[in-house]
């Protein structure tokens, strides 16, 4: 990688997620999701060209052409697809154990890996009214492994105690523009990696929960020349940054 | 049967034979010309507290010109499920048609953000959020009322909150042994689906993602199609594959062009973008949001006089040249201070 190029949370996080997909498995995105979408097109020209794409657009295996940046549930997420396959379906594929990975996000995430996307205060009488669980709590639990993401770091989003148990399950990973989180003993999240940027001590001042080493932590490869060119010519139109302002 | 779980959430349900009833008596099954106008077909479908779902998915298909005729009739204390419909029932929230909801993701306007009205309302104890439920869940909830069944089981949701705040109950599946989560049957009174075309019967064409249309057609008491176009008889029979909602599931028709500005329809129109980023902006304060329901909704006769105010046929022939690609695609509107 060329040291000239300022490299973003969203190029480190986009690439993290594209480094956890596997040859050869099926995964799914939902909307408002466009890193993920991003990393199953870099993954799948990368190293798992036979990993399957499903998207809440409704068909297996698109290959699209381009990402917009104001929606992921778009017709353009069905260019050159093999197969409707309908949210329904995607239901129905985890529940009978054959998705491998979705890719979630949530307001809050606590130690678990467990998500709150309901509200903030009580569920009752709310302080913030979040956007609604969408399909999480049908597939957190179902899915093989969840990987989770957030598009920011602190003690507001990452916390000890969820206000809302919106969906609790199979999380494995937990990606955000500072780190990587992998699941460890008793079920909670350890820190995995760090990226460039950030520290050990800015993660822990910025984690709600307690943090601890995964025992296979280690430091966050650079992003490969291979990588950075897929990366641009796949998501040509930046859609990666617009879920950061 | 040991009930592990029971619930004070229970919306949308009914016994499914007196649907059955319901159906004999007031559901006509007859082939026939069912074309009407939007004010009639809504003055006709929509009640006073009625219980509604919207067709289409996220952003994409949503019946828009029907939400501005509900609002504009003032039909009020509407409960919505919100199954991942954004802009349709925010704009009844802003409104203040909507006094209940349940939801599975609605108050978000996916990467434009969340959706200030209808957080205002249930912040300000307006609007009620009556349970949580997921996509799934509604999907299955339609799925049910579709078969004629009073639940739908499924092992998903169990240890959340999503399951504490539903209408589910739990039971000890009397196969596995094991605890399992029975979703009620929703039978919405109304389902709204805007398609791409249907013929004057009823019979519609989706093109590209259905989402649970088919379901929601299927479940509901009353179902209003609000067409893009309206086709010749021959259009649908020469290709009847592409008929996703037949016509005796359909209680009106009415031919709507562009009847989801500012939001898609695949393959034909594109998002409005300069639309959305006076909508947005609009929505931050009350007193803005009441203006722009009044200049676009309140103030106009019917739809096709909103589609001049935003612009007429240069700003929509602009947004199927975007779908088309021929025309590159703008800012995408976000929702600023």
């Amino acid at each position: 990688m060329s040291s000239i190029i300022t490299l973003e949370p969203a190029d480190y996080m986009t690439v993290a997620m594209a480094r956890l997909i596997q040859d050869g498995e099926r995964i799914f995105h939902g909307v408002a999701s466009p890193m993920p979408a991003v990393a199953i097109q870099l993954a799948k020209k990368h190293h798992a060209k036979k990993a399957v794409y499903l998207s809440i657009a409704g068909t297996a295996d698109a290959v699209p052409t381009e990402f917009s940046r104001h929606t992921t549930a778009g017709a353009n997420l069905r260019e050159g697809a093999v197969s409707e396959f309908l949210l329904s379906d995607i239901f129905d594929l985890s529940a009978r154990g054959g998705l491998d990975v979705a890719f979630l996000s949530g307001a809050q995430i606590d130690e678990y890996g467990r998500l709150n996307l309901s509200a903030i205060g009580s569920f009752q009488q709310p302080k913030v009214r979040l956007p609604g669980g969408a399909g999480s709590a049908a597939l957190l639990p179902t899915v093989k492994r969840a990987i989770l993401w957030k598009t920011t770091h602190d003690t507001r989003s990452l916390v000890e105690k969820l206000d809302v148990i919106t969906a609790a399950g199979n999380t494995e990973y937990v990606i955000t523009p500072l780190a990587i989180f992998k699941r460890g003993k008793q079920g909670k999240l350890q820190l995995y990696s760090i990226f460039p940027e950030s520290s050990f001590d800015e993660i822990v001042e910025k984690t709600g929960f307690k943090v601890e080493k995964h025992p296979q932590y280690h430091v966050f490869e650079p992003i490969t020349e291979r990588e950075w060119e897929l990366l641009l010519e796949i998501d040509k139109n930046g859609s990666r940054f617009s879920e950061f302002r | 049967m040991t009930t592990v779980k029971e619930n004070t959430f229970l919306y949308g349900w009914e016994h499914p034979d007196k649907m059955r009833e319901y159906r004999k008596n007031n559901k006509s099954m007859a082939k026939k010309d069912k074309r009407t106008t939007l004010k009639e077909a809504v003055a006709r479908g929509v009640k006073e507290g009625d219980y509604i779902v919207f067709g289409g998915m996220g952003s994409v298909r949503n019946p828009i010109a029907a939400v501005h005729e509900i609002i504009r009739q003032g039909i009020g204390n509407l409960t919505i499920g919100t199954k991942g419909s954004q802009h349709d029932w925010q704009l009844l929230a802003a409104a203040g048609n909507v006094t209940n909801a349940e939801v599975s993701y609605g108050f978000a306007d996916e990467v434009r953000g969340l959706s200030l009205p209808a957080r205002r309302a249930v912040e300000s104890g307006r609007l009620k959020v009556l349970s949580e439920t997921t996509n799934a869940a509604f999907q299955w909830r339609f799925t049910a009322a579709a078969k004629g069944l009073p639940f739908y089981p499924t092992r998903s949701s169990l240890g959340t909150d999503t399951l504490t705040y539903s209408g589910s109950k739990t039971i000890i599946d009397p196969f596995t042994k094991e605890p399992i989560e029975l979703l009620p049957a929703c039978y919405p009174d109304v389902a709204i689906i805007h398609v791409h075309r249907a013929d004057k019967y009823g019979n519609c064409q989706i093109d590209g993602n259905i989402a649970e249309d088919i379901e929601i057609a299927h479940a509901a008491k009353f179902v209003i199609i609000t067409a893009e176009q309206i086709v010749p008889d021959e259009v649908i029979e020469s290709d009847p594959a592409q008929t996703k909602i037949p016509y005796f599931t359909v209680d009106a028709v009415v031919e709507v062009p562009y009847g989801s500005h500012p939001n898609q329809v695949p393959r034909l129109y594109s998002f409005d973008e300069d639309h959305w980023q006076e909508w947005l902006d609009a929505s931050i304060t009350e007193e803005t949001t009441e203006e722009y329901l009044d200049k676009y909704i309140y103030s106009s006769n019917d739809f096709y006089d909103y589609l001049e105010k935003i612009g007429g046929v240069r700003v929509l022939r602009q947004l199927e040249n975007i779908e088309k690609k021929l025309a590159p695609y703008p800012t995408v509107a976000r929702r600023r201070g």
